[in-house]
């Protein structure tokens, strides 16, 4: 796809984190709503919609119940499944649809009533049990919750590399302190290394603050044509580049789990951006556990392979580091409603472009990371997101 | 291993085009696309690639068997594959340890480590 085919012109999201008062669809038509207003567009003018599969609603056919629900009949809709690749997938997938002519405007929206809608426990148990992401006769009967197919990763990277449960700690501090700045963050108190490391073992090396949170909450993001997006007001954020990369879908059934497909996904959307790692000013990366940062990390290229726990050690992906991640608090600490919660990601990286980030806008904004990791670090979408000035 | 634990891998496949070992069910060989394939026998030693012990169980049922450890090892044939890793007490895994199988179900294998309890 050429490069700046199409544009993000407005972002939304639903209250994030408990909201017992709305429910999956409800924090859905928050997210669009919002989005259309950011965007200065209306329902009336949304032609296309892409969700992704709802875990709390388990729809059929969920882009067909949530364009009824949003009254919508758009002439391309789609639901995007690649798990939490979907947030940065759904953007190139609404790129294409209006570069190709099937629609002009596309909504794309995801989230559900994880917490309120499940408990804690119940989102945990059934990650771990129906439609997870362990092979359902080959691992699941092993016993796996999620956290424990990662810490597989974690084990094997801190065994080939020497990091450190201290280096992947401080990836949870970062994303803590980064949402003591945003107001619609889940978990706002500041933690410590130390207290990352006390925190009750899960599956190790991964303790409780290793991990995501489960919360409740939707996001919105309006992708359109150059053409629209230039009569708007806000200022367009453009798609630069994109790549996916396949590693595996079973994390069994891997071959290295410490040199993942995000290398291929990283490339492609480089490639696409005419760009290299060092262009980058900021990245939105997939932080479902702290050892996914420091292989996306390595494995996009702001780091030599194995490095990814010094770099974040040293500062490196602090608000004043040299690559910020995540100023919104990613799904550490900002909040993380299952599969829909990748498109937060895109979300702050689309606002601090915007240079509506509020309290915790960031300088340094041209050009954007946005990566989305599904599976067992398996499958991997990265896009490459820029303002006027990245043009 | 011994005739015990030969159908402990009910899901151990050769591709009978180009030899190569699959332990994940799939129609297609993974190198070479061929679809025929034949049961395989494995001697059900390896190396540890990577483990953890999971000291939260995810449903009430394992919450019983917590701590447990899972563990992903790379058979000597030069195939990996999942299962449970025990351990004597007191004693932590490492990446790279040797281990066997020593017993199994349907599709569920139990190893242990080899060589560093017998020092
Ligand atoms: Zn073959």
């Amino acid at each position: 796809m050429m490069r700046a085919a199409a544009a993000i012109v407005g972002t939304g999201e639903s209250r994030i984190g408990v909201v017992p008062d709305r429910t999956s669809m409800e924090l859905i038509a928050d997210a669009a709503a919002q989005a259309l207003e950011n965007a200065g567009l209306t329902f009336k003018d949304v032609d296309g919609l892409l969700t992704t599969p709802s875990r709390v609603e388990g729809w059929p056919m969920p882009c067909v119940v949530v364009a009824d629900a949003l009254g919508l009949k758009p002439s391309y809709f789609a639901t995007v499944d690649v798990a939490g690749a979907s947030g940065t997938s759904m953007i190139h997938q609404a790129a294409m649809a209006v570069a190709t002519g099937a629609c002009s405007t596309v909504l794309c929206v995801a989230g559900q009533s994880l917490l309120s809608g499940m408990s804690r426990g119940g989102a945990i148990a059934s990650m771990a049990t129906r439609g997870s992401a362990a092979h359902a006769e080959l691992e699941q009967p092993l016993g796996p919750p999620i956290p424990a197919l990662y810490a597989l990763v974690a084990q094997r990277h801190m065994h080939e590399y020497g990091t450190t449960h201290e280096q992947m700690a401080q990836v949870a501090v970062e994303m803590r302190r980064n949402a003591g700045l945003n107001p619609n963050a889940h978990m706002r108190e500041p933690i410590t290394v130390e207290d990352v490391i006390n925190a009750p073992m899960i599956t190790s090396p991964l303790g409780r603050l290793d991990c995501s949170l489960v919360s409740d909450g939707a996001g919105a993001v309006i992708v359109t044509t150059p053409e629209r997006a230039r009569n708007l007001n806000g200022q367009p954020v453009w798609l630069l580049g994109a790549g996916y990369g396949l590693g595996h879908a079973w994390v069994g059934d891997s071959g290295s789990l410490t040199t993942t497909a995000a290398v291929a996904s990283g490339a492609d959307a480089y490639r696409g951006a005419s760009i290299s790692p060092s262009d980058i000013d900021f990245a939105c990366l997939y932080d479902c556990f702290t050892i996914t940062v420091i292989a996306e990390l390595e494995d996009l290229g702001f780091c030599p392979k194995g490095e990814g726990g010094a770099f974040v050690e040293s500062g490196g992906i602090a608000r004043s580091g040299i690559l910020p991640v995540n100023p919104h608090g990613g799904l550490l600490s900002a909040g993380h409603s299952g599969v829909p919660a990748g498109i937060f990601h895109v979300i702050e990286a689309a606002r601090q472009i915007r240079q509506e980030g509020g309290d915790r806008q960031l300088e340094r904004v041209s050009t954007a990371l946005v990566h989305g990791n599904g599976g067992i670090i398996g499958v991997h979408c990265s896009l490459i997101l820029g303002g006027a000035d990245a043009l | 291993m011994t005739v015990a634990n030969q159908n402990v891998f009910p899901t151990m496949r050769r591709c009978t085009a180009c030899g190569s070992l699959r332990f994940y069910p799939k129609p297609l060989c993974p190198a070479c696309h061929d679809a025929k394939s034949e049961a395989a026998q494995v001697n059900g030693q390896g190396e540890l690639y990577s483990f953890t012990v999971v000291h939260r169980a995810p449903t009430r049922e394992l919450k019983a068997e917590a701590p447990y450890i899972i563990a992903l090892v790379d058979l000597d044939e030069g195939v990996r594959v999942t299962g449970r890793l025990i351990m004597p007490e007191g004693r932590t895994p490492r990446c790279g340890d040797r281990v066997r199988l020593v017993a199994g179900g349907q599709s569920f294998a139990i190893f242990e480590s080899i060589d560093r309890e017998i020092i």
